[in-house]
């Protein structure tokens, strides 16, 4: 098996647990501020297993950033494709948002920014090890 | 700090460090010293060619064969990367689960845009620092945590 498939399904296996707990989280802050709030068992169902494959997804795409053949872009490219898929269905399957064009407009958006936002932060605490670190070089 | 060297070929060869304290140079002379002495076999081309650590830039396994990257060279090497890793000094620090590399021979530490630290080694050569190997490095390179 290829070794960042298997990297993939790896971190997929550990991480994709955390997707249920936050569900559970999520649901438990839902149900105490807001009143009447309940989900059937199909729709907690669906959400269960639609937010482990979300996680599991998103450690698992991780790996290309490690793919060294890839040029950065390629990689940045692939995990962002593959993150917006992955939220996207879930939100859908979910009815987390309606199918409709200019929901899933403006959800493109925010998700375009967030996902730039936390790559621009990683980014610029990294140049700012990078540079600790070439400061104590000879 | 004085320095004198004395050329003579009918004594052993040995250094002597009188020092107040263990600075870092006083490390880093015992670091060369060291280094100099341990001598590794690397191989190419079927041939063994022998090779001291300082000269080396990085260890690095690929399809689970641990090779020397030198400056101008790549040597196969026999031994495994967690027994060079229990042999090697203090110039040389795991990187990630793959490479060990020579502080003395890295250029620069560059920022990737895929989020990654990356070192560029003297060599042009260049490997990526894992997340649980930074504070390893920091530690190493004296940078305050």
């Amino acid at each position: 098996m290829n070794k960042y498939l298997k990297s993939f399904l790896h971190r997929g296996l550990i991480f994709g647990g955390f997707g249920p707990i936050v569900t559970g989280i999520v649901y438990l802050i839902l149900s105490y501020t807001i009143e009447d709030f309940s989900l059937g068992g199909v729709e907690m169902f669906t959400a269960i297993i639609s937010t482990y494959v979300l996680a599991f997804v998103h450690s698992g795409a991780s790996v290309f950033n490690q793919i060294e053949s890839w040029p950065i872009a390629k990689s940045l490219l692939c995990h962002l494709s593959t993150l917006y898929a992955a939220y996207t269905c879930c939100y859908l399957m979910n009815s987390w948002i309606p199918f409709d064009w200019r929901v899933l407009l403006i959800f493109t958006a925010i998700f375009m920014v967030v996902y730039f936002a936390v790559w621009l932060c990683v980014f610029v605490s990294i140049k700012l090890t990078s540079k600790k670190f070439n400061s104590k070089l000879s | 700090m004085k320095c004198k060297i004395i050329i003579d070929k009918n004594r052993d060869e040995e250094v002597f460090v009188y020092a107040h304290e263990k600075t870092k140079l006083v490390e880093e002379i015992e670091n060369l010293v060291l280094g100099n002495s341990l001598e590794l076999i690397g191989y190419k081309d079927r041939e063994a060619v022998k090779l001291r650590p300082f000269e080396v830039c990085c260890f690095l396994v690929e399809d689970n064969r641990v090779y020397a990257i030198t400056d101008d060279d790549k040597l196969l090497i026999k031994q495994r990367l967690y027994q060079l890793e229990e042999t090697l000094d203090d110039s040389f620090v795991k990187i990630n689960q793959s490479c060990i590399a020579n502080i003395n021979k890295i250029q620069r530490f560059n920022a990737s845009f895929a989020g990654a630290l990356l070192v560029v080694f003297k060599n042009g050569y260049s490997d990526y620092v894992s997340r649980r190997k930074i504070k390893t490095v920091k530690e190493r390179l004296g940078v305050k945590l």
